[in-house]
């Protein structure tokens, strides 16, 4: 997936490896832009760095510290990561080459931003019931998720049938698959 | 090791393999970590270990047994050190057994379960239980087996687990066990399980690539650390009345106790016939040992589905045979002799059902890596193409058509290309 | 090749760039081809010269074997080289690890050629 407005956007950009857009608070690609040749994920990358940044703010918040305008830089050994709030809706992500300096890198950012920033939509993210959004959780989270709702299945009693239509389940049905979800990914709780 | 080859045995043209009596197969670590985990989902965790610890004691005890008669070891050090070199072989790690006649402790190292599990799942989850009841099994039945104890007196619990990101496994060896060694699955029951070999089509073919196969994979050694890595696969030779014991039993109790998610457990079952494929099958067809022995794999589903039959009696599972196939449309796979029909009438009598799970599902997932697979593309064999292949659009429908469980002459499934 | 001379030689055995392989372990198998048909001994003699052991003594196959568990597997009838990577190694050191096995594969097969150019 890569729109016209991300490839302007990164266009000419020194050392750029990816940009990706992630849709708050479920932390779903919503738009990437990877470099040509490139073999990243860009659905996977968007989803964990869409919760590191949500863990980031939390984290923030606690601390009375919080900001809109935050900018949170990753060091990797290769590369710059830097994650910047768009809107309410929308974080994005650049990631850099360690070639092109920092400052830089920052600054190519904000240039960037600016013009993503007019060609996303304004919307309310779809308050979606909690089933719903447990199984999505473990959809993509949980290690072999062609099997996760059967394990679910078998763990909890709940048929596959009802599973399968997470917005149907009853409280009851959601509090215990929100239980066997943490267990099976090692959680003490699910944080969704 | 010199002892655990001079065990060796064959039933050759029904395509099973043996150690002294006791069956054995080839199987990864996708597919042994898979099963495992359906027991686990299945029990809870701590019942799950239990089942999964008589059970690996159980599978042990013989093999053990027939190892120390074969070296003619008489004292308990003897026994003991030939107990701890099998494991390796065996592609199980290493595991020190520091028992006496009580009991003791054992401590691993690269433990087949823990080490596997921390390799593919440990980035992305956090595992809170041990994972090596194979190795607890192993200690308890080594120790009986060295002081010439009462079989199923010992038992054993793993205190702390490489998977759980502790440094190594370490093991508790004590009174109270359970296991049950009345009933045994050996080569002479085998023998009266299994009816004689079918012929297939393309069966010369089948039987040249399968017995290049068991050359080369019986040649394959561990290396120090106790690991077996074979096409580029890290496998375990592995006790065939383990995987049938854990499973079985803990499909009965679910039949029992929560019936309304049986199909779930033996869907959950026949998955991990779909894991061994992919990455088993699927991992030696792409493999440099598979191009130099036969041939690079091309993109004719019929040519995939014989070669998945022969690695399938290459590895030990039994002589399956195609009975038909029809490109595009219907495979039909039978197999003489497995290892799971055997194990289910001698311990649990005729099954009402078919039961053999494994065996039906690796047929449906020959269809899907033969027609699904680009293979001149040298695919990823990696989680994203499994979950492509196999989470959705799991194109073809099966039907356990006859099964040894029930009395039926042999094993047959029909996978047939499902209607839109 | 066709052409004599030690210069051709050389070319023959040079070694397509490394790619990532198939197979199940994340970044543990990488690949590449020798151009040209090096004779085992050669391509065993280059490998045991930089730390390796033969583990598998099929005709058509050579898997070498590191002391640290990594593995070279070449296919001799098409050339196809399967460096794989020992477990142990961390995933994110996987490709800097193949990679120093590859130079040293192709260091080894260059010296090689150069030797026998000079004879």
């Amino acid at each position: 997936m890569s729109t016209d407005y991300l490839a302007d956007a990164a266009k000419g950009v020194p050392s750029l490896h990816a940009v990706l857009v992630t849709a708050m608070p479920d932390c779903l690609l919503f738009d990437s832009w990877l470099e040509e040749g490139s073999s990243w994920q860009a659905e996977e990358i968007a989803t964990y760095l869409g919760d590191l940044f949500r863990a980031n703010r939390e984290g923030l918040k606690a601390l009375s510290s919080w900001s809109a305008d935050m900018l949170v830089t990753i060091e990797s050994p290769e590369h710059y990561i830097l994650l910047k709030e768009v809107s309410n809706d929308f974080v994005c992500a650049c990631v850099f080459g360690r070639k092109t300096a920092l400052g830089m890198a920052r600054l190519y950012m904000q240039r960037m931003l600016e013009r993503i920033a007019e060609s996303l939509p304004v919307f309310k993210v779809e308050e979606r019931p909690r089933g719903v959004r447990v199984v999505d959780f473990l959809d993509r989270y949980a290690p072999d998720p062609h099997a996760v709702l059967l394990r679910v299945s078998l763990r909890t009693g709940v048929p596959m049938a009802a599973l399968e239509k997470p917005e149907s389940l009853s409280d009851e049905h959601v509090a215990e698959i929100e239980k066997t979800a943490a267990s099976i990914l090692g959680l003490e709780t699910l944080n969704i | 090791m010199k002892q655990m080859r001079s065990l060796l045995a064959a039933l050759p043209d029904d395509d099973l393999t043996f150690l002294g009596s006791s069956p054995y197969v080839y199987h990864c670590h996708h597919f042994n970590l898979f099963h495992d985990q359906t027991v686990d989902d299945a029990l809870g965790n701590e019942q799950a270990f239990a089942v999964k610890s008589r059970a690996a004691h159980e599978a042990s005890w013989h093999l053990l047994a027939d190892l120390v008669k074969s070296a003619d070891a008489v004292t308990p050090a003897e026994r003991l050190e030939i107990a701890a070199a099998a494991l390796p072989w065996m592609g199980h790690g290493r595991l020190a057994l520091l028992t006496e006649k009580h009991g003791g402790t054992a401590r691993g190292e690269y433990l087949h379960y823990g080490f596997s599990w921390q390799e593919k799942y440990g980035s992305r989850v956090r595992r809170r239980h041990p994972a090596d009841a194979f190795a607890a099994g192993w200690a308890a039945a080594a120790t009986e087996v060295a002081y010439d104890l009462p079989p199923g007196s010992l038992r054993c619990r793993e205190h702390a687990c490489f998977a759980c990101r502790e440094a190594a496994c370490t093991f508790e060896v004590e009174g109270g066990g359970d296991a049950n060694l009345d009933t045994y699955v050996g080569k002479e029951t085998f023998e009266r399980f299994i009816s004689p070999a079918t012929v297939g089509q393309n069966e010369d073919t089948v039987r040249k690539i399968a017995a290049g196969l068991k050359d080369f994979v019986a040649g394959i050694e561990s290396d120090e650390r106790g690991l077996v890595q074979g096409f580029g696969v890290y496998v375990t030779r592995h006790l065939a009345n383990y995987y049938d014991q854990t499973a079985y039993d803990t499909i009965h109790m679910i039949e029992r106790e929560k019936p309304r998610v049986t199909e779930v457990i033996e869907e959950l079952f026949g998955e991990s016939g779909h894991v061994c494929v992919f990455y088993t099958c699927g991992g030696i067809l792409a493999s440099p040992e598979w191009e130099a022995l036969v041939g690079p794999p091309e993109n004719d589903p019929e040519s995939i589905v014989v070669s998945c039959t022969a690695i399938a009696r290459g590895l030990g599972f039994g002589h399956w045979s195609i009975a038909e196939m029809v490109p595009g449309e219907r495979l039909v796979l039978q197999a003489s002799s497995n290892y799971e029909a055997p194990f289910y009438r001698e311990r649990y009598g005729k099954s009402e059902k078919p039961r053999c799970y494994f065996f039906a599902n690796a047929a449906r997932a020959f269809m899907q890596l033969a027609h699904k697979v680009d293979w001149q593309e040298r695919p990823q064999l990696d989680d994203a193409l499994y979950q492509s292949l196999f989470k959705s659009n799991l194109g073809w429908d099966l039907e356990m058509t006859r099964c040894q469980t029930r009395g039926d002459e042999v094993n047959e499934v029909v996978v047939t290309r499902r209607k839109a | 090749m066709s052409r004599p001379g030690g210069a051709e030689r050389a070319e023959a055995f040079r070694l397509t760039p490394l790619v990532p392989d198939t197979g199940c372990g994340r970044s543990r198998h990488w690949a590449c081809h020798i151009e040209g048909r090096p004779d085992v001994a050669t391509l065993a003699g280059c490998l045991e010269a930089n730390g390796l052991h033969r583990r598998c003594d099929h005709p058509a196959l050579g898997v070498f074997r590191h002391s640290r568990g990594h593995e070279i597997a070449w296919v001799t009838a098409t050339g196809r080289i399967q460096i794989r990577v020992d477990i142990e190694v961390p995933r994110s050191e996987r490709p800097a690890t193949a990679a120093r096995l590859y130079r040293s594969l192709a260091g080894a097969l260059a010296s090689k050629q150069s030797a026998r150019s000079n004879t």
